[in-house]
């Protein structure tokens, strides 16, 4: 039973395996991923060797190509310069013991050697380096490089194939094969001549450094040489243009294969190259030159294909960690069934193995939990530990109504027992000693301890059970009362604290045994778990109770609240509409006082009467007006006050006005103040729409009846003054006339030849001239008399003449064709004379003004329907439409500049007004314009 | 002296004409501008004495024909009611003298003896 203990606890069982399990994935996965890169590591090696291979044996050929072409041209060379025959020829040549077609012979060879070998030119120098032969025969050779080398070859008298230059002026690259011409045969004989054969690369060894022999992107030849602390490339590179003898690296830059091979360093190397792109070169030195090669190849181009196998690779790894962890996953929920299945069996195994040590031992059972409802935790934890209660029995009470244990689901325990530690009696009385000392773990006697944490007195009845009993303070241990020997307290622990107990009681000493504590130690655990769960029900169950209780609590109050917040309201809205009614009441009063207050500032005399001319109210300064109270107005009638009559006097407007007409406005002159009133009354209607009396208004207008007055006497001296010297230059016509006659009657009488007959022509013609200032002063008054604005019947016809003739007086209308078109019957108006004289002659002198004088002047005058109009038509530019409204406003004029005063028109339409007529205008732009002037008929 | 009088005042007119034919000159009275130029064109004139303001024609307008059929006629205008531009418009178009009516009979003879000897 032991070794299937560690197996009870089915989490860590199911914890351990999944570390197992990960543990294996994680090794797994990782042999896998050490695996792949190993392959691939190898794969790329092999990749490696195999461009090294490729590069290194390019390198070879080319190197032994390049060494076998300066052989041959050496060998050439030597061939030439140990030639006798030639020699002779050659020497004899320089020193011009030549004749001259075996001279032409030696350039004809000359010229053969660099045409048979395709050397670019060839140059034979005497012993003083002058060019003896040089063919082709291209201008500007020798240059100083050539002849240097002649020089040289001249000194060390042996064949040699020169480094790579560049020419003085071309700037091209050459090398120069340099061949002594000795004296004698070879050996001390001084050298009496050289013969330099340019040769150029391009031709010979560029292509075999450039050449590459199977398709490439990015591989190349280098050919480099040491310069001082710089590496020179010596021939075009393929991704650097004109770069032979020109582009140079610093020695510093050791990644360079280029660098790297100058040093001395051959075989295979990766690194930089010019462009800065990783390489993989090969490098060899030129024997017999200070040349070395380096064949370069991208690194990239190199490991292209690896890349798609690294890829493949990197996929089956992942499949297979993959297929891997699926693996594992299968196993682990087989071995998780099994771990269940095995701690259910187990389970299974500790029950039978409680029943029966319960019932061998004769022992007792029972369990303390330190828990809210004890009751039903009790009902669970013995589910669990006997599993005697099964589904059946759920909601079975373990306790009856009276507290009795129900016998049924405890066979084989003493049903005293159970009623002793039943918690209906309250707390339990069974060695609560025990229990407390477990519970807090005070020294309980070592001797007592299991290893597992339990007490365990295997006699009760022993000698130092007893004194350890004794010892303890609390309940004595009621077990020992009942007669049980043996007993064994088993704490239920959970993190925090001991949540109960389990004790086995049992008959016999010595029981129980130390196996069966183990059982209940192995119990316990699961117990804890229980309690802990049942605790957390419990405490949320508690807190839903406490929640749900505040719920109601909160929503009372709340009803409470909502009575107190309603009446609230009722209580508010009744005071607003109290203060509604105070504010309206406010208003009104306010209202009522304002409209007195702005009926009192009102000037004018303003008064409401009712039917019967009874003053009702009237505003302060109609009180002020008349001396009068507020009280004391209501018992006067109107007319008492205006005008002091018994009765209404003639044209008020109460008086001619039905009731319920419209408002009327009149001027009333009162007789006996002499003062002007413009009176207009308003009729006031009831709500029922009977008339109700009038509203009643006198604006005292005397002043300004006075001051229109005073203005349009105004107007009529400034027309007179623009009048008056057009009017004293027509007068100087009839004096002139006057004073010629007076003046030519005294010089004849003076020379004594008086003539009667001239006499009497000359008076008649002083007479009539006389007359005729007589007529146009005259004209002149009448216009000027001032009158009162009484009306009187008037000639129509005459008025306009004489308008017409004080026109002429100016001269105005002596480029004027005049039209009189008028009734044949006389026609006669009403009207203020002096009024109408100014109306017609403002109508005729704007006329004329608009004509500058000249065009045709159309008067005419007729009577329809109890009218009398009359029209004057100009033929000027007319009055546009804009300005027709204008026209009779004040002060409004077109003629500013030229003695327009803006009054004139607004005059005379004034005046027509006051004789009852109106004056239009109706006009066209340049169709001129027609003022009419409307009177009624007297 | 032929002398072409241009006045439309008729009484004027005639008293003038009366006197200097008193004084044994011709005199033609012409009653308008457009007139006097017709008769100044028919005729010819030692002298042309004219009144500025006048219907139809302008004493000025008709001087300034006058002149320009006949540049070195003199000329002496007179007006009751000219205003200074039209004297200066007059004179400009070559009146010797503008006299203003009414005038002395004797001014206008001491002007056209100095005009006319000048």
């Amino acid at each position: 039973l032991k070794s299937e203990l560690h197996l009870v606890n089915g989490k860590t069982g199911q914890r351990r395996q999944n570390l197992f399990l990960f543990l294996v994935f994680l090794l797994l996965s990782a042999g896998i991923s050490l695996t792949g890169y190993f392959y691939f590591r190898k794969i790329e090696e092999n990749q490696r060797r195999e461009t090294g291979h490729t590069l290194t044996a390019i390198a070879d050929l080319k190197v032994a190509q390049i060494t076998a072409w300066r052989r041959e041209r050496l060998g050439d060379a030597q061939v030439v310069a140990e030639n006798r025959l030639l020699r002779e020829d050659l020497a004899a040549c320089l020193q011009g013991r030549l004749s001259a077609s075996r001279q032409d012979d030696a350039v004809q060879w000359m010229r053969s050697l660099s045409r048979a070998y395709g050397y670019s030119a060839a140059m034979l120098f005497d012993s003083n380096v002058r060019p003896a032969i040089i063919v082709p025969g291209q201008p500007g050779l020798p240059e100083s490089t050539d002849i240097e080398i002649a020089r040289r070859v001249m000194r060390e008298r042996r064949v040699f194939l020169s480094d790579l230059y560049q020419t003085d002026r071309a700037g091209q690259i050459h090398m120069d094969l340099a061949i002594p011409i000795l004296a004698t045969a070879p050996g001390d004989s001084p050298a009496i001549g050289a013969l330099v054969i340019r040769i150029d690369p391009q031709n010979f060894i560029y292509p075999l450094i450039q050449g590459w022999p199977e398709p490439s992107a990015s591989a190349e030849s280098l050919l480099v040489r040491r310069d001082g602390d710089t590496v020179l490339f010596l021939n075009d590179l393929r991704h650097r243009k004109d770069s032979a003898l020109r582009f140079r690296h610093p020695m510093n830059q050791a990644q360079r294969p280029a660098v790297q091979a100058v040093l001395g360093r051959t075989g295979i190397m990766e690194g930089i190259d010019y462009r800065g792109v990783q390489v993989m070169a090969a490098l060899q030195p030129v024997p017999g030159t200070p040349w070395f090669l380096v064949c370069k190849v991208d690194a990239e181009e190199v490991f292209v294909p690896l890349r798609e196998r690294s890829f493949l690779l990197l996929a089956l790894a992942v499949v297979l960690v993959l297929a891997c962890g699926a693996g594992l996953g299968i196993v682990n929920s087989r071995q998780t069934t099994l771990i269940y299945r095995r701690q259910e069996e187990q389970m299974a195994e500790y029950r039978r193995r409680l029943e029966q040590t319960i019932s061998e031992t004769n022992a007792l059972l029972k369990l303390f939990v330190h828990a809210a409802s004890r009751e039903e935790y009790l009902r669970q934890s013995l589910e669990l530990i006997g599993g005697w209660v099964g589904a059946e029995s759920v909601g079975f009470r373990v306790f009856d109504a009276a507290g009795q244990v129900r016998e049924e689901p405890f066979r084989g325990f003493d049903p005293e027992f159970w009623r002793l530690s039943s918690p209906h009696r309250g707390r339990a009385d069974c060695c609560s000693c025990l229990q407390e000392l477990l519970a807090g773990y005070k020294n309980a006697g070592s001797r007592w301890l299991t290893s597992g944490g339990s007490l365990r007195i295997d006699d009760l009845e022993s000698e130092t059970a007893r004194s350890f009993l004794g010892g303890v303070p609390g309940t004595p241990c009621s077990c020992r009362e009942y007669g049980y020997r043996g007993l064994a307290i088993v704490p239920i622990r959970t993190q925090e604290r001991v949540a109960g107990t389990l004790h086995l009681a049992s008959r016999e000493a010595g029981e129980p045994t130390a196996e069966s504590v183990q059982l209940l130690e192995n119990l316990a655990p699961i117990l804890a778990e229980a309690i802990v769960r049942f605790e957390i029900g419990e405490e949320l169950q508690q807190h839903r109770d406490h929640l749900e209780e505040m719920i109601q609590l909160r929503t009372r109050e709340l009803a409470t609240a909502n009575d107190q917040l309603r009446r609230e309201i009722v209580e508010r809205e009744r005071m607003e509409k109290e203060l509604l009614e105070l504010e309206r009441l406010r208003i009104l009063a306010d209202s009522r006082k304002e409209w007195q207050e702005t009926f009192d500032a009102i000037t004018d005399l303003i008064s409401i009467h009712d039917t019967d001319f009874v003053v009702r109210k009237a505003n302060r300064a109609f009180l002020d007006h008349f001396g009068l109270s507020a009280e004391d107005v209501t018992r006067h009638h109107c007319y008492e006050l205006f005008h002091e009559g018994a009765c209404p006097v003639e044209g008020c407007p109460q008086c001619t006005q039905p009731a319920a007409a419209n408002p009327v406005s009149r001027e009333v002159a009162d007789p006996k103040t002499g003062r002007v009133f413009l009176v207009s009354t308003y009729p006031l209607r009831r709500a029922q729409g009977e008339p109700g009396g009038l509203i009643h208004i006198a604006r005292d207008v005397t002043g300004q009846k006075d001051q229109e007055m005073k203005m349009i006497l105004s107007e009529r001296l400034a027309s007179l003054g623009q009048m008056a010297a057009g009017i004293a230059h027509e007068i100087n016509n009839p004096l002139a006339t006057i004073g010629t006659c007076a003046e030519g009657l005294l010089r004849r009488l003076t020379e004594g030849r008086e003539d009667p007959a001239l006499l009497r022509d000359y008076l008649g013609i002083i007479e009539e001239e006389v007359r005729r200032c007589q007529t146009i002063t005259s004209g002149m008054l009448s216009f000027v008399r001032q009158d009162r604005g009484n009306r009187a019947p008037l000639d129509v016809h005459e008025l306009i003449d004489k308008t017409l003739a004080l026109v002429g007086y100016q001269g105005r209308l002596r480029d004027v064709e005049v039209v009189r078109d008028f009734d044949d019957a006389p026609l006669r108006v009403r009207a203020s004379e002096g009024g109408l004289r100014q109306v017609l002659l403002t109508l005729v002198v704007n006329a004329l003004d608009a004509m500058e004088d000249r065009g045709t002047l159309t008067v005419s005058a007729a009577s329809t329907d109890g009218k009398v109009r009359i029209s004057v038509r100009d033929t000027g530019p007319g009055v546009a439409p804009a300005l027709q409204n204008r026209i009779f406003d004040l002060f409004f004029t077109t003629k500013s500049g030229r003695g327009g005063t803006g009054l004139g028109l607004p005059i005379a339409h004034k005046i027509a007004r006051e004789n009852g007529g109106e004056i239009s205008v109706t006009s066209s732009p340049g169709q001129g314009a027609t003022f009419t002037l409307i009177l009624p008929a007297n | 002296m032929h002398i072409l009088l241009i006045e439309d005042d008729k009484n004027f007119g005639l008293i003038l004409k009366n006197e200097l034919e008193a004084e044994a000159h011709r005199v033609d009275l012409a009653c308008d501008g457009v007139e006097g130029v017709l008769q100044f064109i028919h005729d010819h004139y030692e002298l042309v004495l004219l009144d500025i303001r006048m219907p139809r024609l302008t004493g000025t307008d008709a001087l300034r024909i006058i002149h320009s059929l006949d540049p070195d006629v003199p000329a002496i205008a007179f007006s009751g009611n000219a205003g200074e531009r039209e004297i200066q418009e007059t004179l400009a178009a070559g009146a010797k003298k503008c006299l203003q009516k009414p005038f002395a009979l004797s001014r206008l003879k001491n002007e056209m003896e100095i005009n006319i000897q000048g």
